[in-house]
């Protein structure tokens, strides 16, 4: 088995000729956490859609444990299934990922998809919503929740499928105290379990407890890459990459 | 949300701040319709399908029977429902007064163009109601009055969701159904967002825009609510793939009716089709 989950070689991507990505080469290690870090508009949810094979290079390649990601694999559903079951997105914005009328339909909608046999979905659903404290709300509609129970119920409805590899887009982004820390906690339990997370964020303050390892994107280029306590010490770095505010 | 919509609803005066305006009061409505398909009642407690099946035939009776009497029958089995599911008459008097108000429009020439034996005369203008014109008028406002409140009570008392699944169950198709379902959840996204903005404008705006400089404004609105309409359908296209949709949508079967639920069904349809066969 391959040691790394994904690698990333000279990467590019651009939306209608406005560059997001630029020559980005990485690779993420089985069972790490890594954080990608960098100002708005930096390529970090571009960079996460392209490891989620939502899009896809406009050159260079990405490699999945070794193989390929490439539109043609796609086209085949025993690769699509297995691939959709072991890397789960949580995107930034809540009201993207709930569009299923009610909180259970929303978690069950993954399995479904991937032909989970029905009563183990109801099974695994209720669990679900028992395990993200979010039982109570399963036939409340998405759009009724209030932003924290949102975020819990969008990471319930990837993380039923059991991923090997969760990408976080934001996890953070505009909660309250309380869920925000809820969300870390759960972050942190995943590390016990072997997760491979990804995680886009502002936050450097969180970086030590949720991030083994970090990159700064600026402009979609890599401006740096090391530890958390690496990337926190070097201040010129982060003034460039807009991470933190210059001195008065 | 109502509390900062019905604000700005009171403070806006131009016609798109009135429609949406309006578009907030159907939110609010769509909410206290939620609230009360949840409290318990007569009606809430019974399964979705049966009520959307009963309420099917009871509107297609009423809309097939020549009969006043059993329309105005079908109309108070329907008033007393909403009342033993703990529904507010004033909601169904404000729903009757809308429907009056636009079915009696449609209804009146009936009263004078349809041929028949003279009835009665309108002083000053002459015109003629006709018996036949009269009893026409009053059996469209009497089903249409009717097959509102059934609609009414049925909506009322029935989750979205619930509704949703009940429509699968009778063979409409799971793609129609999922579109519904999405179209519905998204347009609150959409009133909220447009608020949202409008409420950004309003809080930097110090006294009234011309009419020119206003008009601009809410064509830009309505710009900038479609880039991002377009945008978010492609958000949401890709969070469905990254869960594995590939353009078929998979959906939970239900759990089968109950030897009550069908015999409640099998009741009203034989009831139905013997009143209509009579």
């Amino acid at each position: 088995m391959a040691v790394n989950v994904f690698e990333l070689e000279r990467v590019s991507f651009s939306y209608r000729g406005v560059t997001a990505l630029d020559d980005v080469s990485l690779t993420v290690p089985t069972g790490r956490r890594l954080a990608l870090l960098g100002a708005n508009g930096c390529g970090k949810s571009t960079l996460l859609r392209i490891l989620a094979a939502l899009y896809f290079p406009d050159s260079g390649s990405v490699r999945y444990h070794g193989a390929p990601l490439t539109e043609a694999e796609f086209e085949h559903d025993s690769f699509s299934h297995a691939f959709r079951k072991r890397v789960g997105l949580v995107f930034q914005n809540p009201d993207v990922q709930l569009f299923c009328p009610t909180v259970f339909d929303e978690v069950a909608f993954g399995p479904l998809q991937l032909g989970w046999p029905k009563e183990r979905i109801r099974q695994t659903v209720n669990e679900a919503l028992d395990y993200f404290e979010i039982a109570d709300l399963r036939e409340r509609a998405p759009h009724r929740l209030s932003g924290g129970e949102k975020k819990r119920v969008a990471l319930a409805s990837v993380l039923i499928m059991d991923p090997e590899v969760i990408l976080l887009d934001e996890p953070t982004a505009a909660l309250d105290p309380r869920s925000q820390s809820q969300i870390v906690a759960l972050m942190k339990s995943w590390e016990s379990l072997g997760k491979t997370l990804v995680i886009a964020t502002h936050d450097l303050h969180l970086l030590t407890e949720i991030a083994d390892d970090c990159l700064v994107l600026d402009k979609g280029r890599i401006a740096g890459r090391g530890t958390p306590a690496e990337i926190l010490a070097d201040e010129s770095m982060l003034l460039r990459a807009n991470l933190i505010r210059p001195a008065c | 949300m109502s509390e900062g919509l019905h604000h700005l609803v009171h403070r806006r005066k131009g016609f798109l701040d009135r429609t949406l305006g309006e578009i907030s009061h159907v939110v609010d409505r769509s909410f206290s319709a939620e609230l009360s398909a949840a409290q318990g009642g007569l009606l809430q407690g019974v399964d979705a399908r049966v009520k959307l099946a009963g309420a099917a035939l009871l509107i297609l009776t009423a809309a097939a029977t020549p009969s006043h009497a059993l329309v105005a029958g079908i109309g108070a089995v329907a008033v007393g429902l909403a009342l033993a599911s703990r529904l507010r008459l004033g909601e169904l008097t404000t729903l009757w007064t809308g429907v009056l108000l636009f079915s009696g429009v449609i209804a009146l020439p009936a009263l004078f163009l349809t041929p028949g034996e003279p009835w009665w005369r309108v002083p000053i203008l002459g015109w003629t109601v006709t018996t036949t014109g009269f009893r026409t008028a009053t059996l469209l406002l009497a089903r249409v009055l009717t097959t509102s409140t059934l609609g009414s009570v049925l909506v009322s008392t029935t989750p979205w969701h619930a509704l949703l699944r009940a429509m699968r169950a009778f063979r409409l198709p799971v793609v129609a159904v999922v579109l519904i379902g999405m179209t519905y959840r998204y347009i609150f996204l959409f009133i909220q967002t447009t608020l949202d903005m409008l409420e950004g404008r309003q809080s930097r705006l110090a006294g009234e825009l011309p009419a020119a400089q206003r008009r601009g404004m809410a064509v830009a609105t309505v710009g900038v609510l479609m880039s991002k309409a377009f945008e978010l359908s492609g958000d949401v296209h890709l969070a469905m793939q990254a869960r594995g949709y590939r353009g078929e949508v998979h959906v939970l079967d239900e759990a089968p009716l109950r030897p009550l639920d069908w015999l409640m069904i099998s009741a009203l349809t034989v009831l139905c089709a013997g009143v209509l066969w009579r």
